[in-house]
C-alpha cells in the first residue's frame, strides 16, 4: 500500500477531495429532501387533525367524545404516558360518491402496527396487534374504501395503533383520496421502507461473501474477515428494524437490534484498524470486552425488567455506540493521508453521508424531530462497506495481479539464471578439461625433458664423441630428437593453429639451413588465423614440412627454398620449392622419404606431388580442411 | 698472436648430464671470442660460478639440487648480462619460466656446434629467439586485450614492441616482420630482447608483490631488482 504520497499529490487530492465533497453532499441532501418530499403533505386528501384516545387493552372503537384533539402525524411521545400499549385515533372526510366513488386510506408511516375500522366497521389490519406484534415500524398502510361501508358525506375512520413501551408509539400522515393520486406516493414510500430494507439486508450479506472467501484463503489478513462481519452485522440490523414478522417477544428483538448495531461498530473499528495495518490491543480488547458484556448485560436486564432495558437498551447503549462510532471515523481521519487517494476519496465520501444520516438517526431518537421516516443510517451504511468492500477486493486482485507479474518476473528470471548457470558450467567443465589436458601435457613434457629427452641427448652426445658429427647413431638419434619435437610443437597449446604450429617449425629448421648455406622464405600470411587442424594433423604436417625440408637439406644441394602456405576454398595448399639440382625420377619410386610424405599425406586425406623445376624441385601438399 | 685482440665474452655452464656438459664446453673453448670461465653440474657449483660473474651463462633447468630457474635468477641480479636456457625441446613452458626470471635466451640441447656458437653470438650482440607460442604468453602477460586496463598494462611495452609481438604470435619470421614494420632483422631481434627483460622484471615486480602480500617483504619496498 502506498503509505507516503508526495505532499504535492496530497493537497491536489485535498483539492479534489473538498470539491467531490461538495457534490456528494448536494446528492445527500437531495436524497434526503426526496424523502421528505414523499412523506410531505400531499396534494389532496390530508386529513390535519384527530381525536385520540389511549387504551389500556384492544377492544372495539371506542366512544370518542371525551378524546383530546390532536394533529397529524403525532408522536405519543409528546402527551402519552411511556406505559401505554394502544392509543385510538379517530379522524373524519367527507365522501362525495359522484366525484369519488372509490377512494382510498393511505397512512404514511405506522408505530408500530395499526387496525383500522371504517364507520365503526373493522375495515383492516396487517399481522397481529398483541406479542409478538407485527413489526410494521415506519411503513406505510393502503388501503381501499369499499362503497358498502362508505357513506355519502361525513365518514369516521377509527385506528387503533399499538405501540412498544416505553419506546412509544406514533401515527404517521393519514389520507383519504382518489386512490390513482395516493397509489405512487404509498408504492414509493412501501418501497424504501420495505423492499429496499430487504435489498440493503441482502446487499449487506451479499458484501460479505467475497471477503469471507478472500479471508478463508489468507487467513492471516483480518482486515478481510472485519468486513466480512461489519456487512453480516449491518445485515442483521437492517433485518433487526425491517424484519415484519418475528416469532420473539418485541424485547428480545431490540437486544437483537441493539446488539447488532453495537457490533457492526466494533467490526468496523477493528475494520478500519486493520486496513491501515494498526493494532491497538488494549483498545481492541476492550472493544471486545464491551461488546460481549453489553449483550450479556442487556440479555439479562431484558429477562429481569423490559422497561429496564428499554431504559438502558435504546438510550445508554445507542449513546454508547454513537460514542464508540466516532473512533474508527477519528482513526480513519488521523491515517487518511496513508491511504491511497482514491481509498480515502470513497471512505471520505461514504463516512461522511453516514454522519449526515447519522445525525438525522440521533435528532429523531431525541424526538428533536417526527420518529415518522424511520432510521436513516440503513440506507447510508451501506455504502462505507460497498467502498470497503470494492477497496479490498481490489487491492486483492491488484496483489494476485503482482503476484503473478512478480511470479512470470521471477520464472523468467529463474530460466535466465538456470540457462546461465548451465552455459557457465559448461564453459567450466570446458576449461577444466582444458586445465586436465594442459596439466597432463606438461606433466609429459617434464618427463620428456628429465627422461627420453634428456637421454637422447646424452646419448647423442657420447655417439658424437665416438663416431663423430656424421655418424649412423647421431643422425638416427637427430631425426628421433627431431620427430619428438615435433610431436611437442603439434601439443602446444598456443600452437593449435597451424601457421603458429609451422612457425615454430621455422625457428627449429633454422640454424641447420643457414648452416647448410639454405636461405628459407616463409611465406605463411595466407593461412587463416584459426587454421585449427587438431594434434594429429598438424603433426603429420609438420612431419611432411620437416621431411620435405630435411630431404632438400640432404640431397638438393640448394640454395634457396621457398616454403608458402595458403587456404583457397577450404583446401590447404603448401608449397616447397627448392632451387637445387632436381630429384631423379627413381627417387620417387624408391625413396623411403617421399613413400613416407605420401603416407602423411594420405593420413591427412591430402595428396602430395612433386613437380620438376629448372632448377630445382617442388612439392606440393594438398588437403582439405573444413573450419 | 693476432694485432688486434679480438672481443670475447666470458661463458659459464651449468648442466648436470656430464656429456651434454662436456659438449657445450667443447664448443665454446673451441671459439676463439669466447672463453670459458667455469662449468657446473649443480646449483650450489652454479653459484660458486657466478662469483666469476661470466657474461654469458648457459643453464639447464632441470639441475640435481634445485631449480635453474632460481639460478637464472640470482645471475641477473649477480650481473651476468645474458643469459641462455638450455632446453632439449626449446618448448614454450620452458623458455617462458626461463625469461620470467631473467634469461634473455635459449639454446638447443642437440644444437651444433657451430648453431651453439651462433646462438651466443645472436644474443650478446644482437637480439633474441622467439617462438610465436611465447609471444602470446607475452602478450597475456604484458598487454591483455581486453579493452577497460589498457593504458596502464600495455605502458610496459612501447607500441612497436607491441606491433612485433603480435606479429610474432600470428607466426610471421623476424625477416617478414622486419619487412612489415620497415626495420632490419636485427631490429626486430633487439626488440624482442628488449621485451624478454621487461618480461623479467615484470615478473620479478610480481614476485615482490606477492612477497610483500603474504608479508615476507616490508613494504618500505625492496631496493634494487
Amino acid at each position: 500500500m502506498n503509505t507516503t504520497p508526495a505532499s504535492g499529490a496530497v493537497s491536489g487530492a485535498k483539492l479534489g477531495l473538498v470539491s467531490r465533497w461538495v457534490l456528494i453532499l448536494g446528492i445527500i441532501a437531495a436524497i434526503t429532501a426526496a424523502t421528505y418530499w414523499l412523506h410531505d403533505r400531499l396534494p389532496e386528501g390530508d386529513i390535519a387533525g384527530a381525536r385520540m384516545l389511549a387504551v389500556a387493552s384492544e377492544g372495539p372503537p371506542p366512544d370518542f367524545t371525551e378524546a383530546r384533539r390532536v394533529r397529524l402525524p403525532h408522536d405519543w411521545h409528546d402527551d402519552i404516558p411511556n406505559d401505554v400499549d394502544y392509543v385510538w385515533y379517530s379522524v373524519e372526510f367527507l365522501h362525495d360518491p359522484a366525484a369519488d366513488p372509490y377512494p382510498a386510506l393511505f397512512v404514511s408511516s405506522l408505530g408500530m402496527n395499526a387496525r383500522v375500522y371504517l364507520n365503526g366497521k373493522l375495515l383492516t389490519q396487517d399481522g397481529r396487534m398483541s406479542e409478538p406484534v407485527t413489526r410494521n415500524w415506519f411503513k406505510p398502510l393502503w388501503h381501499t374504501l369499499p362503497e358498502s361501508g362508505l357513506r355519502s358525506g361525513a365518514n369516521e375512520l377509527q385506528i387503533l395503533v399499538r405501540g412498544v413501551p416505553p419506546v412509544g408509539g406514533f401515527l404517521g400522515r393519514v389520507y383519504v383520496g382518489r386512490e390513482n393520486v395516493l397509489r405512487p406516493y404509498y408504492e414509493g414510500r412501501y418501497f424504501l421502507k420495505v423492499t429496499y430494507m430487504h435489498l440493503l439486508a441482502g446487499m449487506s450479506f451479499l458484501l460479505a461473501i467475497p471477503t469471507l472467501v478472500i479471508w478463508s484463503v489468507r487467513r492471516h489478513d483480518t482486515v478481510y474477515l472485519w468486513h466480512a462481519l461489519a456487512s453480516v452485522f449491518s445485515g442483521m440490523y437492517t433485518l433487526a428494524i425491517s424484519l415484519r414478522d418475528v416469532t420473539v417477544p418485541a424485547v428480545w428483538w431490540n437486544w437483537f437490534g441493539v446488539n447488532s448495531i453495537g457490533w457492526v461498530v466494533i467490526a468496523s473499528s477493528f475494520l478500519i484498524l486493520r486496513f491501515l495495518g494498526l493494532r491497538h490491543p488494549r483498545r481492541e480488547r476492550a472493544m471486545l470486552v464491551a461488546g460481549i458484556g453489553g449483550a450479556v448485560v442487556l440479555a439479562a436486564v431484558a429477562a429481569v425488567s423490559p422497561p429496564w432495558f428499554y431504559l438502558l437498551g435504546p438510550r445508554l447503549w445507542d449513546g454508547l455506540v454513537l460514542s464508540l462510532a466516532l473512533y474508527p471515523a477519528w482513526i480513519f481521519l488521523r491515517h487518511r493521508f496513508e491511504l491511497p487517494n482514491t481509498a480515502t476519496f470513497w471512505l471520505m465520501v461514504t463516512g461522511q453521508s453516514l454522519i449526515a444520516v447519522g445525525f438525522h438517526d440521533l435528532l429523531m431518537v431525541n424526538r428533536l424531530i417526527g420518529p415518522y421516516d424511520g432510521y436513516f443510517v440503513l440506507y447510508a451504511g451501506i455504502l462505507p462497506q460497498l467502498a470497503f468492500a470494492a477497496i479490498l477486493v481490489t487491492r486483492f486482485l491488484q496483489s494476485i495481479i503482482e503476484a503473478e507479474t512478480l511470479n512470470r518476473e521471477l520464472q523468467q528470471r529463474v530460466e535466465q539464471k538456470s540457462s546461465e548457470l548451465e552455459s557457465a558450467y559448461r564453459d567450466r567443465g570446458e576449461l577444466e578439461q582444458a586445465r586436465v589436458l594442459a596439466e597432463e601435457r606438461s606433466r609429459l613434457l617434464m618427463d620428456m625433458h628429465d627422461g627420453v629427452g634428456g637421454r637422447l641427448v646424452s646419448a647423442l652426445a657420447r655417439a658424437e664423441h665416438r663416431e663423430g658429427a656424421a655418424g649412423p647413431t647421431v643422425a638416427s638419434l637427430r631425426e628421433a630428437l627431431a620427430d619428438l619435437r615435433l610431436i611437442i610443437y603439434s601439443l602446444e597449446p598456443s600452437a593449435d593453429d597451424l601457421r603458429s604450429a609451422l612457425a615454430l617449425l621455422r625457428d627449429r629448421l633454422n640454424p641447420a639451413c643457414e648452416d647448410a648455406g639454405l636461405t628459407m622464405e616463409w611465406r605463411l600470411t595466407g593461412l587463416p588465423d584459426d587454421c585449427r587442424l587438431g594434434p594429429r594433423n598438424t603433426l603429420y604436417v609438420l612431419r611432411c614440412v620437416q621431411e620435405a625440408v630435411t630431404n632438400v637439406l640432404k640431397h638438393a644441394q640448394a640454395t634457396r627454398l621457398d616454403i608458402a602456405a595458403t587456404c583457397v576454398d577450404g583446401e590447404i595448399r603448401l608449397g616447397i620449392e627448392d632451387n637445387g639440382c632436381g630429384m631423379p625420377e627413381s627417387a620417387l619410386e624408391t625413396g623411403r622419404g617421399l613413400a613416407n610424405l605420401r603416407k602423411r599425406a594420405k593420413a591427412l586425406g591430402g595428396v602430395v606431388e612433386w613437380l620438376s623445376l629448372q632448377p630445382g624441385t617442388a612439392m606440393h601438399l594438398r588437403f582439405r580442411w573444413a573450419k | 698472436m693476432p694485432a688486434v685482440k679480438p672481443v670475447t665474452y666470458t661463458v659459464g655452464i651449468v648442466e648436470d648430464d656430464a656429456d651434454t656438459r662436456g659438449r657445450l664446453a667443447k664448443t665454446v673453448q673451441a671459439d676463439a671470442s669466447l672463453r670459458l670461465v667455469g662449468q657446473a653440474g649443480t646449483c650450489v657449483q652454479g653459484r660458486e660460478l657466478l662469483r666469476k660473474i661470466p657474461q654469458v651463462l648457459l643453464v639447464d633447468l632441470g639441475l640435481p639440487d634445485g631449480d635453474g630457474t632460481e639460478l637464472i635468477r640470482e645471475a641477473a641480479a649477480a650481473g651476468c648480462a645474458h643469459i641462455m636456457v638450455i632446453t632439449v625441446f626449446g618448448d614454450e613452458q620452458h623458455v617462458v619460466q626461463a625469461i620470467e626470471a631473467g634469461a634473455t635466451g635459449y639454446l638447443l640441447k642437440d644444437a651444433s656446434p657451430r648453431e651453439t656458437v651462433r646462438a651466443i653470438h645472436d644474443l650478446v650482440e644482437g637480439g633474441a629467439p622467439i617462438s610465436p607460442g611465447v609471444a602470446r604468453h607475452l602478450l597475456a602477460r604484458l598487454a591483455p586485450a581486453r579493452p577497460p586496463q589498457p593504458v596502464v598494462e600495455t605502458s610496459l611495452l612501447t607500441e612497436r614492441e607491441l606491433e612485433i609481438l603480435r606479429l610474432v604470435a600470428k607466426g610471421l619470421a623476424y625477416a617478414e616482420i622486419g619487412a612489415l614494420v620497415a626495420v632490419s632483422v636485427n631490429t626486430v631481434a633487439f626488440h624482442v630482447k628488449q621485451i624478454y627483460r621487461k618480461l623479467a622484471v615484470h615478473s620479478r615486480g610480481e614476485a615482490v608483490f606477492e612477497a610483500m602480500g603474504r608479508g615476507l617483504i616490508p613494504h618500505g619496498g625492496p631496493t634494487g631488482g
